[in-house]
């Protein structure tokens, strides 16, 4: 009896030391993104007043990430629309801003570095709508240069002409 | 006995403390949230031929000359108290379901002299200056247009409103070398006012 009890004290002992480590390396070093961001997706869903067909047009406007971090990351999709009748290639690309928000500033260079857009020349069918990927992460090791800062992903329509119109999708990040 | 169950009490209670600063540590989640929204624009005309220059009509952009896209004339300044319609080449449809910024860009030119956007409106050697200009705007409020980083010509411009606007082009200051042509594509951005 006491042999056994001795065994499960070491096994509550040894526990106790396995799930305690990672608490206080995590406040000491935070460099494992600890949690998966949190999505409130539905920009198509939320609006009943989709434009027409025959228009190119990209959802959302803005995507905002707030208690960001070095080392964490953040995912949102661009919804691309084709409206033409023919099929169409489209560059998605991360975008400098050109003018930011009130209390943001612009980027420094490097961000363009920890935008990962999941597919930058997508050929879309006529009137086809997709979701394309764009991935926000911060290397662990990156200075935060800024509390707040800005970035846009732009989408071109590469079947224009001299005078070109394009999109672009407001991304406002504020760091914890 | 008793000692054992107090080791033990005292091991649950070494598991729970450390776990704590954890669990506090994942209050603060990253957050991402998109705004809803459909941003949508188109453009027409997709040209704009300045002073209709053409090989075959012998007609050429002049060197040190203000050109305007304006459909009265390219060499027609727009009405200074507040562009008209009339005076703007370019339809913007907008059936945007949010507000909107409308940015203008004009890089550098390619091919034949090769002008350079000079990123303050006005021209000078070798340099081009830019502007952009909207319907119902005044000239003060008329926008140097960049090769990039131009401030927005048009803020929150309302949802599914369209608006008419057009370009404003000085010649670089020096004659030209090459005689041969040049080209620029021009951009025009929305965003999310």
């Amino acid at each position: 009896m006491k042999k056994s009890l001795f065994i499960l004290v070491g096994l509550v002992l040894t526990l106790g030391l396995f799930t305690s480590c990672p608490a206080y390396y995590y406040e000491d070093a935070p460099v494992v993104p600890p949690s998966s961001p949190t999505f409130t997706n539905g920009a198509i869903q939320d609006i009943g007043n989709q434009p027409p067909d025959d228009m190119n047009w990209i959802s959302p406007g803005k995507v905002i990430v707030t208690n960001f971090y070095p080392g964490a990351r953040a995912e949102y999709p661009v919804t691309v629309h084709n409206g033409n009748d023919t099929a169409c290639s489209f560059a998605v690309d991360y975008r400098f801003p050109d003018h930011v928000d009130d209390d943001f500033v612009k980027p420094d260079t490097e961000v363009q570095d920890w935008v990962i857009v999941a597919d930058t020349t997508p050929l879309l069918a006529p009137k086809e709508t997709r979701d394309i990927l764009i991935t926000l992460e911060m290397p662990e090791d990156a200075d935060v240069f800024a509390h707040q800062w800005e970035f846009w992903i732009s989408v071109m329509d590469m079947s224009q002409g001299m005078v070109k119109t394009e999109l672009c999708v407001r991304w406002l990040v504020t760091m914890r | 006995m008793r000692k054992l169950l107090a080791i033990m009490l005292l091991a649950l209670a070494l598991i729970i403390v450390p776990v704590t600063p954890a669990l506090a540590a994942t209050e603060q989640e990253v957050t991402v949230t998109g705004v809803p929204a459909f941003i949508a624009i188109s453009n027409a005309p997709a040209t704009w031929d300045i002073n209709d220059v053409d090989e075959a009509t012998g007609k050429t952009i002049a060197p040190d000359t203000l050109y305007y896209s304006n459909p009265e004339g390219d060499t027609t300044i727009p009405t200074v108290g507040g562009a008209t319609d009339a005076e703007c080449r370019f339809t913007i449809t907008n059936t945007s379901t949010v507000a909107i910024d409308l940015t203008v860009l004009f890089p550098d030119h390619t091919g034949g002299d090769a002008s350079t956007n000079s990123e303050t409106g006005e021209n000078g050697a070798t340099t081009f200056g830019a502007k952009s200009y909207f319907s119902g705007q005044i000239e003060a409020a008329w926008v140097v247009a960049k090769d990039t980083g131009s401030a927005a010509g048009l803020e929150d411009l309302a949802a599914t409103t369209n608006i008419k606007w057009g370009l404003i082009y000085e010649s670089q200051s020096d004659a030209w070398t090459s005689g041969d042509a040049m080209t620029s594509t021009v951009t025009i951005t929305a965003t999310a006012a």
